[in-house]
C-alpha cells in the first residue's frame, strides 16, 4: 500500500481556521477519545467512556470539513418519551434509573465516518447469476387415472464474466473510529441517503466525535467498499440477478476524503453498585440501547424485610398451635411463614440474574 | 483532490481469468470470450462462448490431396478418399453417459416447439455452386453435380431450432449388412423358403436419426388398501365337520420409492416404424462422442420432427408407469385395491442425439418390406413376409390332438361312461394348443406389421 496516495492529516489547535468553527478539541484521559466542543463543554463527563472528564488538548483534525451530516430528528418530548418506555417496568429498579434523569443527562453527539471519493480503473472478473425457471411436474395416480400438475422452478445459472471498468465512485462511507462496529451495533442503521450539505448551523451546540481512524489506517477498509460497490455496478452492468466472487485488479486515483457525521445522544444513570450504566439512542431513528440494570441493594432489602415477615409469622405459628382452640391457626400461620420465606429468595436472587443477562 | 495512484489485486473468488497488468488499456479477454452489451457506461463485459452457441457451418467435404469426394469411413473411423484412400480422423471427443444435459427450461422447451416446416428449400452448393432442393429436416446432403458430400445444411434461419450436440457414429459397415440381412431373412420357420434367395434389397442407407434422451429422479408416495392372506379354521354345521379357509385381512398402508431414470431413450422422428425401432433397441450410450460434422460426411441425417415437449410427454408416460410398478413391488402382497400414488419428478434433464440406423427394403412377391439395422450393435429388424399356409397347418396340427380326443370321448361317454377320461384329456390338449397356436398367428401377423 503506498500511504502518499491519501492527503496527510494536519495536527491543530486552531479548529476556526479549518472548519470555520468557534470550538475547541476537548479530550478525555480516560479513553482517550476527543471531540470538537464549545468552551462550556469543558470538565463535563466525556460520552464515549461515561468516566473521564473532557478537558481541552491538541488533536489530529483534518482540514477538509464535513460534507455530509444527518440531522437530529428528536426533540425534547420525543426524548422524554423514549427515555419512559426505556425505564418503565423494570422491577427492583435503581433511584437513578428515571426518564428525567437520563434526560437531564443527555448529550447530543455527531460521530463520523469517512466519505471517499476515488476513480478506479481497472479490469474485474465475477460469476453472475441469472435467474430462469424450469418446468416440472408431479404425477398423480388415482382411480386408475393420471393427472399431471406442472410446477414452475427458479434456478440460478451462474456464468463467468469478465471485463474492464473505468468509473467514479462518490461518497463511499467507511468507518472513522476504531470502534465504529461496536457503535453501528447500538445505534443501528442510519438512512445515509437523508444525509445533507453540511452547515456550521446545523451542528448546534452538539459535540463532534473526532475520527480517531486516520485515512491511511480506514484504506484497506475504503477500497473493500469501493470494490463492493464496483462489483455492484457490474451486476447491473451485466444485468444479473446475483454476483459472487468478485474480484478486481484495478488503480485507485483522485482521491478525496471528507466526513459525514452522524447523530446520536448519550445519557447515563448511576447503578445501585456504583457503575455508571451508558444509554445511546439513534439521533435519527429514536433507536435506544443500553443496560437496564436492576437493583441488588433493593434486591437484598426485600429479601430481608420477606424473611422478617416470615420469621415472625413462623414464631406466631408456633406460639397459636400451644393454644388447643386455634391450633389450625397456629400452623396456616406455619405454612404461610414458609411460602413468604421461600418466595423471599426471589428478590434476593433476580437482580443478579437479570443484569446478567441484559450484559 | 488529489492526483495520486495506487493500484492493488482484490481477490475473492478461487479462479482467476484475469491476468496482472499495470495498464487496463492493453488487457485484452481470453481468445474465447466474446463482447455483452453493457447497461452501464465504463463497464464492459466479456462471457465465454460456449461450444454449443457456436454456429454449425456448412461444411463440405472434398480430399485435400486429389480433390475427391470424401465420406466417414467405419472400418477406419476417420473421413477417408475413396480414390486415393486418404485419411483424416475426426475430430471429436468421447465422453459418453457424461455427455452434458440439459434442463426444461423455459426457453428450452419454447426452442423444441419450434416446427421445421413441411416445404423443401433450396441449398447452394459450397463446391460447384449447384442449386440443391432439400428436404427441410435433412442435416447432410450428396450434391448431385458434383458428388461433394455437405453437413450443416439446416436453413440459418432455423437458428432458434435445438441442434444435435452428440451422436454415436457407425459401428457396423454397410458392406456387412447385404450378407446380415440375408442372414436374418432366412431365420424363421413359418416364412417362405425361397425368402432369403429371391428377396431383392432395393435400398440400404445408413441415417443418423434423432432421439431425445431424458433423465429424472422421482420420488414417489402411494397409498393403498393392502390383503394380507390368513387361514382359520371353521365348524361347517352342514357337513358337521372342522374346516379350514382363507381370509384376506385389508389395512391401509403407504409407502415411498425413489426411482433414478437415466437415459430412457426415446425417438425424434415420427416418420420410422416405432414398432421396428423398439426391436433394434437398445443403444449405448456409453458411446456418445460430441457432435462433429465429419462423422455425418456422406451419410443422410434426419433432425427431430417429434418436438421435446411432445417426445418429453412420452418420456413421462413411460418413467411414471415404471414408477407405479415400482410402487407395487414396493407392498408386500399381490392383494391390492384402492391404489393412489403420487410421483414427483426432480432433476429433469434431456439431451438431443443422433444415432445410427441403417434403413433397407427389399422386394418380394412384389411387395416391399421394411428391415432396421442397429448401426451400432447390428441388431436387425424388419417386416417378413408369412407363409400363411404353413402358419394354418402348424395351427391345425396343434388343435387336432384335443379335437380327436374329443370325438374319441363323446360317443365312449354317450356308451359307457369310460369317455370322461378322453374328454377330459382332449379338453386339456385343446386349450394348450389353442394357447400355442394364438400366439404363433400373433407372432406370424407381427411379423408383417409396419
Amino acid at each position: 500500500m503506498e500511504q502518499q496516495i491519501i492527503p496527510p492529516s494536519h495536527i491543530t489547535e486552531t479548529v476556526e481556521l479549518t472548519w470555520g468553527l468557534e470550538r475547541i478539541v476537548g479530550g478525555c484521559r480516560a479513553c482517550g477519545q476527543a471531540y470538537l466542543i464549545s468552551k462550556s463543554w469543558i470538565g463535563q463527563i466525556c460520552p464515549h467512556c461515561i468516566n473521564g472528564r473532557l478537558e481541552e488538548q491538541p488533536a489530529v483534525v483534518r482540514q477538509e470539513p464535513p460534507e455530509l451530516l444527518i440531522l437530529f430528528q428528536l426533540n425534547k418530548a420525543r426524548l422524554q418519551n423514549i427515555y419512559t418506555q426505556f425505564t418503565r417496568g423494570l422491577w427492583l429498579a435503581p433511584d437513578d434509573f428515571n426518564p428525567n434523569h437520563l434526560l437531564q443527562r443527555a448529550m447530543p453527539v455527531f460521530w463520523p465516518m469517512w466519505l471517499v471519493d476515488s476513480d478506479v480503473k481497472g479490469v474485474w472478473q465475477a460469476e453472475m447469476g441469472f435467474d430462469y425457471q424450469v418446468k416440472s411436474s408431479v404425477e398423480a395416480y388415482q382411480a386408475g387415472q393420471w393427472n399431471t400438475q406442472q410446477r414452475i422452478e427458479t434456478r440460478i445459472r451462474w456464468e463467468t464474466r469478465i471485463g474492464t471498468l473505468e468509473r467514479h465512485y462518490d461518497n463511499i462511507a467507511v468507518p472513522a473510529l476504531e470502534e465504529h462496529a461496536k457503535m453501528s451495533s447500538l445505534l443501528g442503521d442510519y438512512a445515509l441517503e437523508q444525509a445533507k450539505t453540511y452547515q456550521i448551523e446545523d451542528l448546534g451546540n452538539a459535540l463532534i466525535w473526532l475520527p480517531d481512524l486516520s485515512p491511511e489506517n480506514s484504506w484497506e477498509i475504503a477500497q473493500k467498499a469501493i470494490q463492493q460497490a464496483a462489483g455492484n455496478e457490474c451486476q447491473k452492468a451485466a444485468e444479473a440477478q446475483h454476483a459472487r466472487n468478485f474480484s478486481i485488479q484495478a488503480e485507485y486515483s483522485n482521491q478525496r476524503w471528507s466526513q459525514m457525521l452522524l447523530p446520536m445522544i448519550v445519557s447515563y444513570y448511576h447503578g445501585d453498585d456504583g457503575k455508571v450504566y451508558p444509554v445511546w439512542i439513534n439521533g435519527q431513528n429514536g433507536q435506544i440501547r443500553g443496560i437496564r440494570a436492576a437493583s441488588q441493594r433493593k434486591g437484598w432489602i426485600w429479601a430481608g424485610v420477606s424473611s422478617g415477615i416470615a420469621l415472625a409469622l413462623f414464631i406466631a405459628g408456633l406460639l397459636l398451635t400451644a393454644i388447643p382452640p386455634i391450633t389450625v391457626l397456629g400452623a396456616i400461620l406455619i405454612v404461610l411463614a414458609f411460602c413468604i420465606g421461600v418466595f423471599a429468595i426471589i428478590p434476593a436472587v433476580w437482580p443478579w440474574q437479570w443484569n446478567r443477562k441484559q450484559r | 483532490m488529489s492526483g495520486h495512484q495506487q493500484s492493488s489485486i482484490a481477490s475473492f473468488g478461487n479462479k482467476m481469468i484475469i491476468s496482472n497488468t499495470s495498464n487496463s488499456k492493453k488487457w485484452q479477454p481470453p481468445a474465447n470470450f466474446r463482447q455483452l452489451p453493457s447497461k452501464i457506461d465504463g463497464i464492459t463485459i466479456f462471457a465465454e462462448v460456449e461450444k454449443s452457441e457456436e454456429e454449425q457451418k456448412l461444411e463440405s467435404f472434398k480430399c485435400p490431396k486429389c480433390g475427391a469426394t470424401t465420406k466417414f469411413n467405419v472400418s477406419t473411423s476417420g473421413i477417408a478418399c475413396e480414390h486415393c484412400g486418404y485419411t483424416v480422423p475426426v475430430a471429436a471427443e468421447k465422453v459418453g453417459r457424461e455427455a452434458a444435459e440439459n434442463e426444461f427450461t423455459l426457453e428450452a422447451l419454447k426452442r423444441g416447439e419450434q416446427g421445421w416446416g413441411e416445404d423443401r428449400r433450396v441449398l447452394h452448393c459450397n463446391s460447384c455452386g449447384a442449386e440443391i432442393a432439400l428436404d427441410q429436416k435433412a442435416i447432410t446432403s450428396t450434391c448431385p453435380f458434383c458428388a461433394s458430400n455437405q453437413v450443416n445444411v439446416l436453413a440459418p434461419e432455423s437458428n432458434i431450432i435445438l441442434r444435435p450436440r452428440f451422436l454415436i457414429p457407425f459401428k457396423v459397415s454397410p458392406e456387412s449388412n447385404q450378407e446380415r440381412i440375408r442372414q436374418w431373412l432366412g431365420k424363421g420357420w413359418f416364412h417362405p423358403d425361397e425368402l432369403a434367395a429371391s428377396a431383392i434389397l432395393d435400398r440400404l442407407a445408413g441415417i443418423y436419426m434423432p432421439f431425445w434422451t431424458f433423465d429424472a429422479n422421482i420420488t414417489a408416495n402411494w397409498k393403498a388398501e393392502v390383503g394380507y392372506e390368513h387361514t382359520e379354521s371353521y365348524y361347517d354345521h352342514s357337513s358337521k365337520t372342522w374346516r379350514t379357509r382363507t381370509r384376506i385381512h385389508w389395512r391401509w398402508e403407504s409407502g415411498q420409492i425413489y426411482l433414478p431414470v437415466d437415459d430412457l431413450i426415446t425417438p425424434g422422428n415420427s416418420h420410422i416404424s416405432q414398432h421396428i425401432l423398439n426391436q433394434i433397441l437398445p443403444f449405448h450410450l456409453s458411446e456418445l462422442v460430441t457432435y462433429a460434422a465429419g462423422y455425418l460426411a456422406g451419410w443422410q441425417a434426419q433432425a427431430y420432427d417429434i418436438q421435446l415437449p411432445d417426445a418429453w410427454e412420452t418420456g413421462k408416460a413411460i418413467i411414471r408407469e415404471r414408477a407405479k410398478e415400482a410402487c407395487y413391488a414396493d407392498i408386500p402382497s399381490s392383494h391390492i385395491r384402492n391404489f393412489s400414488m403420487q410421483a414427483d419428478f426432480a432433476d429433469e434433464s434431456w439431451r438431443y442425439v443422433l444415432l445410427p440406423i441403417y434403413l433397407a427394403a427389399y422386394k418380394f412377391d412384389n411387395r416391399v418390406f421394411q428391415v432396421m439395422v442397429n448401426g451400432q450393435t447390428g441388431t436387425i429388424a424388419g417386416q417378413k413376409p408369412v407363409a400363411w399356409w404353413k402358419v394354418w397347418l402348424a395351427i391345425g396340427a396343434l388343435l387336432s390332438p384335443g379335437i380327436l380326443l374329443g370325438l374319441i370321448g363323446l360317443p365312449l361317454l354317450l356308451a359307457g361312461g369310460i369317455g370322461v377320461l378322453p374328454l377330459f384329456a382332449g379338453f386339456i390338449l385343446l386349450v394348450i394348443g389353442g394357447i400355442i397356436a394364438f400366439n404363433l398367428y400373433r407372432k406370424a401377423r407381427e411379423s408383417e406389421a409396419d
